[in-house]
């Protein structure tokens, strides 16, 4: 009898409690996320070719690795594959993540999205080797629903990826890179890439996912925006910066925020000028143009 | 007979007409603020290929193209710094004049309109003896950059590249507007130079601007267009200030490679804006990392008299190793008793100067100054003793100071003030 009075008494509380929980409960979700490292052939702009290797969300290989998307508060339980001939490693940055996984085998990872952010994940093993072959991808965590953008910027010297493919050492002193490429694609083909090509409106709130797995430093500069950072990897030095011109070091990500105020049409490209290039042909490479209307 | 009409004239009226007129009069001059205020800043800049030499330190000498001011001005490496307030509309009146070449003036980080980019992937470009004119609102203070966007890996290579400086409105001295004031300007531009594309300038396609670069390994590093000796001879690069002085150091880099520049301890450098934005809280570091296209605003404030070099590294984007430094002079001497000191030696007073065992005493004789601190440093920079000021006569203990010299820096709101302090043995 003291119970149901009680019930009855506190029933709105209670109903309120289990609302918030029912809330909780449908916006932090566990999201499954199967990854398979794959070896394959990049294919260049300019139609050449060079080993490479990508984490896929199936079976085949494709050189664009993965991007993981969360929500703030999501499990992410990612089931990783390994379909290479050698044994490879997983990590993802700020997270405590860092295992290996032998070939053919299968292993389960469980990361638990705490912070918006966007977090390179990679092969930590004979860095930055298998790294630089092109295992590392983006987990972007956002509970925003405004458009999103992904850019994985990277560059390659063909003959390195060839010589790694094959056991050889190389000399990163010398390292000179010929192709530059963002989600694996140069300027034009990247345009064909709606990932990675802005199409908004004036007004509108963009987010832009923005990663260097590459060994090179890339600087990129926004044509008719400063965008703003709201977040940053390096201790968020840069955060609530608002610049025109964005340094990325190798293995450095942001997430920028842009509003555009103007409509036409805008390049964003690395502002090292030998970067807009693939086979060391200009206008290619990390290129890309966005179209405001 | 003629008919005088008088004409009637309420006097509530009357006293509403001339409250109109008095309006009248505020706005006409309101307008003719405003518009002495913010101007149009028109400059002609012309774009040249086919003529241009340039001469580095060691006596070499290369074909270059360049943007000139004028028909008859030769080009240079940089082209011209193009000045403008905030809230100014700056006009670039440009013109080709390169037979088998094609231009454009990108003015970088001005976040002009598709029209005024100067981007021939999505806009137009010149063609030889062609004009147009770009026009961008400076809604910024800040450092920008302007330069050819056709075949630009080329172009600007081949020196087709200047600096932008708005000020804050007005003119006024400060970093930005309501910024704060800065009493020397600074101005670094950053480049390297392969000379083997200049020897050979590359093929390109001028149909598609197609390019066919070769390797990138350039051999000299540049400052203002300079090195080496040329730097040390050159009074608006090399640095020459006061202990206390504030010093704007505008950094913008416009070649392939990063820079690292590396400040003396002494210069006390924060880093305060990037790209024609205040940074939200500014940065105190020796050394600051610029990439191609960004620029920094950093602002030295010396904490004692010094004298040696300010190192400019040149890094290698690809390897992360710096190939190159180049070594900019810097005098700081005197100390620096300007107007944007706190208070003077009338209201501030420091006493007895030089002081034994007793200690120093500071009073404030206009009452106990807002937000204010203190802090000693000694020769080398090291801070021995920081203290918020919360009295109009502060004591400053001498007992665990050795004898010798030391800077006394006073902050408050209104600005920053330093001292020479002199500690005597005991008697």
């Amino acid at each position: 009898m003291i119970v149901c009075n009680l019930l009855f008494r506190y029933r709105t509380s209670f109903i309120l409690i289990g609302f918030l929980w029912l809330c909780n409960e449908s916006f932090a979700t566990t999201i499954h996320q199967a990854l398979y490292i794959n070896r394959g052939t990049f294919v260049t702009v300019k139609s050449t070719t060079f080993p490479f290797l990508a984490f896929n969300e199936t079976n085949t290989f494709n050189a664009l690795n993965k991007v993981v998307l969360a929500s703030i508060g999501d499990s992410l339980q990612i089931t990783l594959t390994n379909n290479d001939t050698l044994i490879h490693g997983f990590s993802i940055q700020q997270s405590g993540v860092q295992l290996t996984v032998g070939v053919g085998q299968t292993t389960n990872i469980l990361y638990v999205a705490n912070a918006a952010g966007n977090f390179i994940y990679y092969d930590h093993l004979n860095a930055p080797d298998n790294r630089y072959l092109g295992l590392a991808g983006m987990i972007c965590v956002s509970s925003s629903t405004v458009q999103k953008y992904f850019w994985n910027l990277k560059e390659h010297q063909s003959d390195f990826n060839l010589s790694l493919s094959q056991g050889i050492t190389v000399n990163w002193n010398t390292y000179y890179p010929d192709y530059f490429t963002i989600n694996g694609k140069s300027f034009p083909d990247l345009q064909n890439d709606s990932t990675a090509k802005v199409t908004a409106h004036v007004g509108d709130t963009l987010l832009i996912f923005v990663a260097n797995t590459g060994q090179s430093m890339h600087s990129l500069h926004f044509h008719g925006f400063h965008a703003l950072c709201i977040f940053s990897s390096d201790a968020n030095k840069k955060l609530n910066w608002e610049k025109d011109t964005w340094p990325l070091k190798s293995m450095e990500s942001i997430v920028l925020e842009l509003i555009p105020d103007k409509t036409g049409k805008y390049s964003v490209h690395d502002h090292n000028l030998v970067a807009v290039t693939a086979g060391n042909t200009h206008p290619n490479g990390m290129f890309t143009i966005m179209e405001i209307q | 007979m003629n008919r005088i009409k008088y004409k009637y004239i309420n006097p509530r009226l009357a006293v509403s007409h001339r409250l109109r007129a008095f309006f009248l009069c505020i706005f006409i001059l309101l307008s003719v603020f405003y518009a002495s205020a913010q101007m149009t800043r028109t400059y002609r800049v012309v774009m040249r290929s086919n003529v241009g030499m340039d001469t580095m330190w060691d006596g070499a000498s290369f074909r270059i193209y360049g943007m000139a001011p004028a028909l008859s001005a030769d080009v240079s490496l940089p082209s011209p710094i193009l000045y403008a307030n905030e809230g100014d509309t700056l006009v670039l009146n440009a013109l080709s004049i390169s037979q088998n070449e094609h231009h454009t003036v990108h003015m970088h980080g001005m976040d002009e309109d598709t029209r005024n980019d100067g981007d021939p992937a999505t806009s137009f470009y010149l063609v030889h003896n062609q004009d147009t004119t770009y026009t961008a609102v400076c809604t910024h203070a800040g450092t920008y950059l302007y330069h050819c966007h056709v075949a630009d890996v080329i172009h600007v290579q081949m020196g087709m590249y200047g600096m932008i400086v708005v000020k804050a409105a007005n003119g006024a001295s400060t970093a930005w507007t309501n910024g704060p004031y800065i009493h020397h300007d600074y101005k670094w531009l950053t480049s390297e130079i392969d000379r083997h594309w200049h020897d050979s300038i590359p093929y390109h396609d001028l149909i598609v601007d197609t390019v066919h670069i070769p390797p990138y390994h350039p051999g000299y590093f540049l400052v203002n267009g300079k090195a080496q000796q040329e730097i040390a001879a050159d009074d608006s690069i090399r640095i020459h200030g006061m202990v206390s002085e504030p010093i704007y150091v505008r950094l913008a880099n416009i070649g392939f490679y990063s820079n690292r520049v590396i400040f003396r301890h002494s210069l006390h450098a924060k880093v305060i804006d990037s790209d024609g934005r205040p940074l939200p809280s500014e940065i105190s570091s020796d050394t600051v990392e610029v990439m191609p296209g960004e620029r920094y605003g950093v602002l030295l404030q010396p904490l004692y008299e010094d004298s040696g070099f300010v190192e400019v590294q040149y890094v290698n984007m690809n390897t992360a190793l710096s190939e190159h430094s180049e070594f900019v002079p810097v005098t700081i001497s005197g100390v620096w008793n300007g107007i944007h000191t706190i208070g003077t030696s009338e209201n501030i007073r420091l006493f007895p100067n030089p002081t034994r065992e007793m200690g120093w005493n500071l009073a404030f004789d206009d009452g106990v100054p807002k937000n204010a601190s203190y802090a000693i440093y000694d020769v080398s920079g090291r801070v021995l003793n920081e203290r918020k000021i919360t009295s109009a006569e502060e004591h400053i203990e001498t007992h665990s100071l050795p004898a010798g010299v030391y800077i006394l820096k006073i902050q408050t709101d209104s600005g920053i003030t330093t001292r020479k302090l002199m500690r005597l043995d005991n008697e």
